[in-house]
């Protein structure tokens, strides 16, 4: 080990102690009471009576999950190809360019808007009789036409695109941190070897990227398989929950149907998941943490 | 070098064009005459009435009192959870505890849950408590929510921070609130500046924390008074929904435009 141990003192733990009090007090103890809720059949007024993986194995014999799995994966690849790989270069083709910060603002303007506005201004766009269709209409494109937000699975593809459009601005914010970071000697010395765009960007900035990258991609898997916003607006999960991901089934359980033992169910196999793949994306980044 | 600096701005100026293109609906639909108007969302121009749909949108949904809360929330939620996360990024990154792993998961993991998982339990726990409709409540919350995210952030930024400046500063007997004041903290300002943007937008344009947890008027924020007031397919015409939502954002598109050059700038000076 390079690094000398300093003693692990109380001044130590002081610093953890201002971020794990309202992280244990608002996010560990509910994460410990819909573990609780989720073996039990609670329905919010009568008192949870226990009643092992009932609500679990309901859950896994349901006809529609299979259906639910499917759109999550799909928002997941759509999430990694679309914003993540499209924000990445974005941020380097961005680089360097004059005028880099005024694109960068345009890329980031959608992000500032509410889930709610992102929602509604695409509703209004893909829509039966939306501003899409009537579009094509005006221009003679009859055949074009469709019920975006009605059929499956092109009512997922209409929400992946209003996602992008939302969600790409912070992935090249995140990524032009990273690739500033990268000494400016370096890059100047790969130029004057005659290192062109493609191979700078391989060689030099790529390797650079590791950790921020490590953020970008942890956050982007982790929304995408929690999606819940956009659907909840723009199609409900619908029609007959053709579009539903995990998050939406939860809400509906414990929201919609009062069924919180249930809904608490799905929400822990949703958790044990995003950890699942979390851990499996991070795991590099953060054992090379320990070789430092 | 020219050649290639060319067909980087025409991708730029088509891509940019396309991403302007909703955006330009959403602003034309927004500020639309409202006799012209005819139910329909349009790309057409139907009139311009900026301050007229402004001025009923800002009586309509009532927004003084939820703007004024916002900016508690906003300020003070992402203010302190940038700074408690930057605490315990340090102490992950150059205080080498022990059970480095368990630390980081332990603040981490918890970003992994669904949001709307928390609101159930957190419900009752509040209103058991007497937190239930206060200010400092949802504040907790937003703190707790907004925490593990820029742990993360300021985490991996401060892990490119050379190490020898920390065994250099050790060597010069700093002790640890030294040795974060003067190197990490100033060093990782870019990073903890983007933090604090994201965890600001995102406590700004909260609305199921909001909606579930508060009640009266004073204490509500923006997004959840805005969604009962107006209601979305209430009999309110979209001009003025839309004009609302363009209120509401402002702030943090000001922010943006500000904060964007803030932290390149910041890592300008930096390299």
């Amino acid at each position: 080990m390079a690094t000398s141990r300093t003693r692990t003192g109380f001044s130590t733990y002081l610093f953890f102690l201002l971020a794990l009090v309202p992280v244990c007090s608002v996010m560990v103890y509910p994460v410990g009471k819909t573990f609780y809720l989720s073996f039990t059949d609670s329905e919010g007024i009568t008192a949870p009576n226990f009643i092992g993986f009932t609500n679990y194995i309901a859950f896994i014999n349901e006809p529609v999950l299979r259906a639910t799995l499917t759109n999550v994966l799909i928002w997941t690849i759509a999430t990694l190809v679309l914003p993540v790989s499209l924000g990445l270069g974005i941020a380097y083709i961005v680089s360097g360019v004059r005028g880099s910060a005024v694109y960068r603002l345009i890329f980031l303007l959608p992000y500032v808007l509410s889930g709610v506005a992102v929602g509604t201004l695409w509703f209004n766009v893909f829509e039966t009789n939306g501003l899409l269709n009537r579009f094509m209409q005006f221009l003679g494109f009859e055949g074009f036409t469709t019920s975006w937000l009605l059929y499956y699975p092109q009512n997922t593809f209409a929400m992946i695109i209003a996602s992008t459009w939302a969600g790409t601005g912070l992935v090249v914010v995140l990524f032009t941190i990273g690739i500033q970071s990268v000494p400016a000697q370096t890059v100047e010395a790969a130029k004057l070897d005659g290192a062109n765009a493609w191979a700078l960007f391989w060689q030099i900035v790529w390797p650079q990227l590791r950790y921020i990258r490590a953020v970008v991609i942890g956050t982007a898997l982790a929304n995408s398989l929690r999606t819940f916003d956009i659907v909840w607006v723009m199609t409900g999960g619908g029609p007959a929950r053709s579009s539903e991901t995990l998050a939406v089934t939860m809400y509906r359980e414990s929201f919609l149907l009062n069924r919180y033992g249930m809904g608490s169910a799905v929400a822990v196999f949703l958790m044990i998941l995003v950890a699942g793949v979390s851990f499996f994306a991070l795991r590099n980044g953060i054992k090379k943490e320990q070789t430092l | 070098m020219k050649k290639d600096t060319w067909r980087r701005h025409t991708f730029l100026v088509l891509l940019s064009l396309g991403w302007l293109f909703p955006l330009y609906l959403l602003v034309l639909n927004a500020f639309a005459n409202l006799d012209r108007w005819d139910a329909d969302f349009d790309w057409r121009f139907k009139g311009w009435e900026p301050m007229e749909n402004i001025k009923i949108a800002w009586e309509a949904a009532t927004l003084t009192p939820g703007l004024k809360s916002n900016a508690f929330y906003g300020i003070l939620g992402a203010g302190l959870s940038v700074i408690f996360a930057s605490f315990a990024a340090f102490a992950i990154v150059a205080l080498n505890p022990r059970f480095k792993q368990t630390w980081f998961w332990v603040i981490y993991g918890v970003n992994l849950v669904p949001y709307q998982m928390l609101l159930l339990p957190l419900f009752e726990s509040f209103a058991s408590t007497g937190l239930y409709d206060t200010r400092w409540g949802l504040l907790l919350v937003y703190i707790g929510v907004a925490v593990p995210f820029a742990f993360f952030l300021s985490r991996n930024h401060m892990l490119s921070i050379p190490h020898e400046l920390l065994e250099a500063a050790k060597l010069d007997g700093a002790n640890k609130f030294k040795i974060y004041s003067r190197i990490f903290f100033p060093l990782s300002l870019p990073a903890l500046g983007a933090a604090f943007l994201f965890q600001f937008t995102w406590i700004w344009n909260d609305l199921v924390f909001g909606l579930t947890l508060t009640t009266s008027e004073e204490i509500r924020p923006l997004m959840s008074t805005l969604s009962t007031l107006v209601g979305m397919y209430g009999n309110t015409p979209m001009p003025i929904i839309l004009s609302a939502n363009f209120i509401a954002s402002m702030p943090t598109a000001i922010l943006f435009i500000i904060g964007q050059r803030l932290f390149v700038a910041g890592l300008r000076a930096g390299s």
